[in-house]
């Protein structure tokens, strides 16, 4: 019998970390690493800059202090469509 | 409404599916929010930061994307109304708008390089010439010691900061036959540095390709990790 506590993760760790440093919101950040268990045997350790919110940019419009050179500068390009 | 957790805001004329279900499985409700529309859930208080979290809060963006480019709003910009949310929305309508007039069609892919080396210690030698060899001295707690790490870690920075640069040099003299908005972020070890290229969606294949072909070319010994296509996440509206 299979141990069941061997559970493979299909997922890349790198689109993880891509996947993370996207959708959370900038804010305080956390460097540090993250041990994604299942079921309490750890699979992956994964290096993270871990971003998290403080503060609701869409009320302030502005990035954080640390981070100017993020500021993003949408091109004025036109768009072609959905 | 109370409290909402907001996804992504596209123009008014794309809510969302019926039935979609985002962040701890919340209804996700489109919102007419003078020319746009804010795809939210109703959550009664903000969500926790977790990955599972992340993972649903990016599936609805995701399944915008499948319609539309969206502007992503980033996971954590809950509003404790649905009210205060409009009114912000509205008051950066017009940027909101052009901003989704700038990523319309287009994805965005992401590169990060990392150095296989990076994670060592800066006493490893690559340090250049104020590394000391050997760093088991006994006067590690010595104000020279000090020094000399700090000197040490100073270089080492530096020696990555330019190896990034070179390394997006590189990138971008390979697909400069392409045209595309980038983003650059230095990242902590054995990270080097992280690019996001916005690109056109029917650019996509032949990006891919460049991609390929500069990771068969490339010279250097780092790693190279290319993910996408994402929702245009690094080059929203902050």
């Amino acid at each position: 019998m299979a141990e069941p506590s061997r559970v493979v993760v299909a997922e890349d760790p790198t689109t993880l970390v891509e996947l993370v440093n996207r959708v959370v919101d900038r804010g305080v950040l956390l460097r540090g690493e993250v041990t994604i268990s299942v079921a309490d045997v750890d699979l992956l350790y994964v290096g993270l800059e871990l971003l998290l919110c403080s503060m609701d940019r869409l009320e302030t419009g502005r990035p954080e202090a640390d981070a100017p050179r993020r500021r993003p500068r949408l091109p004025s390009a036109e768009g072609d469509g959905p | 409404m109370s409290g909402v957790h907001p996804y992504c805001i596209v123009p008014e004329a794309y809510p969302p599916e019926p039935g979609l279900t985002g962040v701890d499985e919340a209804p996700v409700l489109g919102y007419g929010v003078g020319p746009l529309t804010v795809w939210v859930s109703p959550l009664g208080e903000a969500p926790p930061l977790d990955l599972g979290r992340v993972r649903q809060h990016h599936r609805v963006v995701e399944a915008a994307t499948t319609r539309v480019t969206p502007v992503p709003v980033r996971f954590g910009g809950w509003a404790p109304t649905s009210e205060a949310l409009f009114e912000r929305i509205l008051s950066r309508a017009d940027e909101l708008e052009a901003a989704l007039a700038a990523v319309s069609g287009r994805v965005e892919f992401g590169i990060r390089f990392g150095d296989p080396a990076g994670s060592s210690e800066p006493s490893s030698g690559a340090a250049g010439p104020r590394s000391s060899g050997p760093s088991a001295s006994p006067e590690t707690s010595s104000g020279r010691a000090y020094l000399r790490a700090r000197a040490r870690e100073h270089d080492e920075r530096r020696r990555r900061r330019e190896r990034g640069a070179s390394l997006v040099e590189c990138l971008r003299g390979h697909l400069e036959a392409l045209s595309m908005e980038e983003r650059i972020t230095s990242v902590p070890p054995p990270g080097l540095v992280a690019v996001a290229h916005l690109v056109a969606r029917s650019d996509s294949d032949r990006y891919l390709e460049l991609i390929g072909s500069f990771l068969r070319h490339r010279t250097d010994d780092c790693e190279m990790h290319a993910t996408g296509p994402w929702p245009p996440y690094s080059f929203m509206v902050p």
